[in-house]
Order: structure tokens, then sequence, then C-alpha cells
């Protein structure tokens, strides 16, 4: 169910860019970011303006103390999708996962909300393989941060497969 | 970052604690002990209480009651260490058929205070499964067979009467 994509872009991607653009590096806008809940620290998922074709080919991952340098940054040239925790149902909230790789260590967000509208939760996962990150089996992340849930900013033009 | 998150800020979750949604549905005379949510998979984890010591265990889904059962009384334990909790980690548990159902929390959901006593889990609490007392009660070796985490704001608890001893 999940898949390395390369973004297609809508229109209306600029709803987020203004105050939340700041946090992404030049030319890039943010997919995802928050606050950790449970201690004083950050994570931006950012990509790449969309080209004229409607595409980003550069996606960026940033953690840090919640003022001070990056702990950890990469970029990645596309991103993995997931729908592990996705139920068909009535219920219009859901949840979808975005994940990049670094090395053999895939970092995600899985946020959940109604598409396009209200977003409840979201969380970070670290994932040591890609086959980790892809299997439906249960918990299989080793590391899950929850983000603050006023200081969650999703792109939703982002999260689709 | 690798198991690396800050020991800073638990105002915010413990504020959100009051907050979480009515969940515990715990039917007089039971009284909750424990109940969070997991909010990606839409379901819940409810134990409740009753006179004499006994425990209900409810797993609720969008299937409905995937799991309910009772246990004549709870198991208290402890682990060095639980994936996602800071120090050592505390459980009610209950066993049905002999897979015990256990809930690990940190200290501070304890209650427990002194010098080395970790906070700010990034799971405070989680909800693991285990094939035998035995894998549960090992202390040194965490080798559930399967794992929900609760997200944080969702945890209500009982602290008089959760954990061991």
């Amino acid at each position: 169910m999940t898949g390395k994509k390369q973004f297609l872009a809508g229109l209306g991607l600029a709803c987020l860019a203004g105050q939340a653009a700041a946090n992404c590096g030049p030319g890039m806008m943010p997919v995802l970011t928050c606050d950790i809940l449970t201690a004083d620290q950050r994570v931006e998922f950012c990509a790449e303006q969309p080209d004229a074709e409607g595409q980003s080919n550069r996606y960026s991952y940033n953690f840090a103390e919640a003022l001070g340098a990056p702990e950890l940054y990469f970029e990645d040239t596309g991103y993995y999708f997931s729908t592990k925790y996705y139920q068909p149902s009535q219920d219009a909230e859901n949840t979808q996962g975005f994940g990049l790789a670094h090395g053999q260590h895939v970092y995600a967000f899985f946020v959940t909300g109604v598409d396009g509208g209200h977003v409840r939760m979201a969380q970070l996962h670290v994932y040591d393989s890609l086959d980790a990150f892809q299997s439906d089996r249960g918990e299989t992340e080793s590391l899950r941060l929850y983000c603050e849930p006023r200081s969650i900013r999703v792109n939703w033009d982002f999260i689709r497969p | 970052m690798r198991g690396r998150a800050a020991s800073r800020g638990i105002a915010a979750l413990i504020l959100a604690l009051a907050a979480g949604p009515a969940l515990a549905d715990c039917a007089p005379p039971g009284e909750l002990l424990f109940a969070c949510e997991f909010p990606e998979r839409k379901a819940r984890v409810e134990i409740c209480r009753l006179p004499g010591g006994a425990l209900d265990y409810a797993y609720i889904s969008p299937k409905g009651r995937e799991l309910s059962f009772r246990a004549d009384s709870g198991i208290g334990g402890v682990k060095d260490h639980v994936q996602g909790i800071h120090g050592p980690a505390y459980a009610t548990a209950l066993s049905n058929g002999g897979t015990v159902y256990a809930v690990f929390v940190d200290g501070a959901l304890m209650n427990l205070d002194g010098e080395g006593q970790e906070r700010n889990s990034p799971n405070p609490a989680v909800l693991q499964v285990y094939g035998s007392e035995q894998d549960f009660n090992e202390y040194k070796q965490d080798k559930p067979i399967q794992r929900r985490v609760c997200y944080p704001p969702s945890i209500r608890i009982d602290h008089e009467n959760f954990g061991p001893g």
C-alpha cells in the first residue's frame, strides 16, 4: 500500500505558504511542520516549490531543538506514501503517512484529520528500514513522537499517493 | 535523534490529560483504572476496576468491541525499559487464557517522585500484549507480540490504583 511517488502538484499550493514558509529553506514550502508535544523540539517536512508541470523533485526534513540549529537535516528526491492506518468508513477523518528516506532509515509523519480540513493529530515516526515503514503489521517504528496539536501546519496538497 | 527526546515541557501534556474526550465507559459499579485512544486506528482501550479486585478489559475499534474480557485480578509489573518510555515502566496487566494484556506507563504517570525519575517520555503509556506471563514478567527483556501507543492527551488513569503494589 505504499510506494515512492513524485508529487504532482495541484492548484492552491499557496494556502499555507505564508507564515510557515519561513521554516523551510529557500524555494521550499512546508508539507507538515509542528512542535513536539513532549519536548522542546520541532520538525519540518518541506517540499520544493512545484515546477511548471506541477512537480516537486526535492523534499527536506529538519528536526531541531526549538530555537536551535538542526539536529538532523537531509533531503530526498521523492517521498513514500503510507495508507497503513487508512480505514474506509463513513467517518471523514482518516490517517495518512508521508515518509522521506535517509540512508536505510525512513522519517515519516502520519496526519489524522479530514482531508483538506481539520487536523486532529499528527505524529512523527522513525523506521529502521523501508520494510519496517511499509509493513502493515502492528507498530513497527523505532521511535514515535507526537505533535503539539495547536502547532500542526499541514499542506494537504502534498498528502497524496 | 533516535531515542533522544529531551526532557522538558511536561505542562502541556499534563494539562491535556484533563482535556481528552470522555471516553471511559465503565458501567457502575466499575470505576476507570485506565483508558486511552489510538486515533490513527480509531480505537481505544479501557480497563475498569470492579469491587473485589476484578478488572474488565475492552479494546474498542470501528469494528466494535474487538476484545473484552474480565480477569479476577490485575497483575502488577515493572520493566527496566519499554520502547517510548523514559526510565522504568510500570504496568497493570490482565491475563486472558495465558495471553497478557498490559498497559505500561512512565514514572510521571505513576506520580512517582525521586532522583533519577525521568519524565516526558515520548510515549508515556503503551498497551502491549505478551504471549505468556513469563514474557510479561521478564524485567530486562521486552518482547511483546502486539503493541499500541496511547495518544498522550487522551490518557486517563487512576493514579491511586494503577500499577504494581
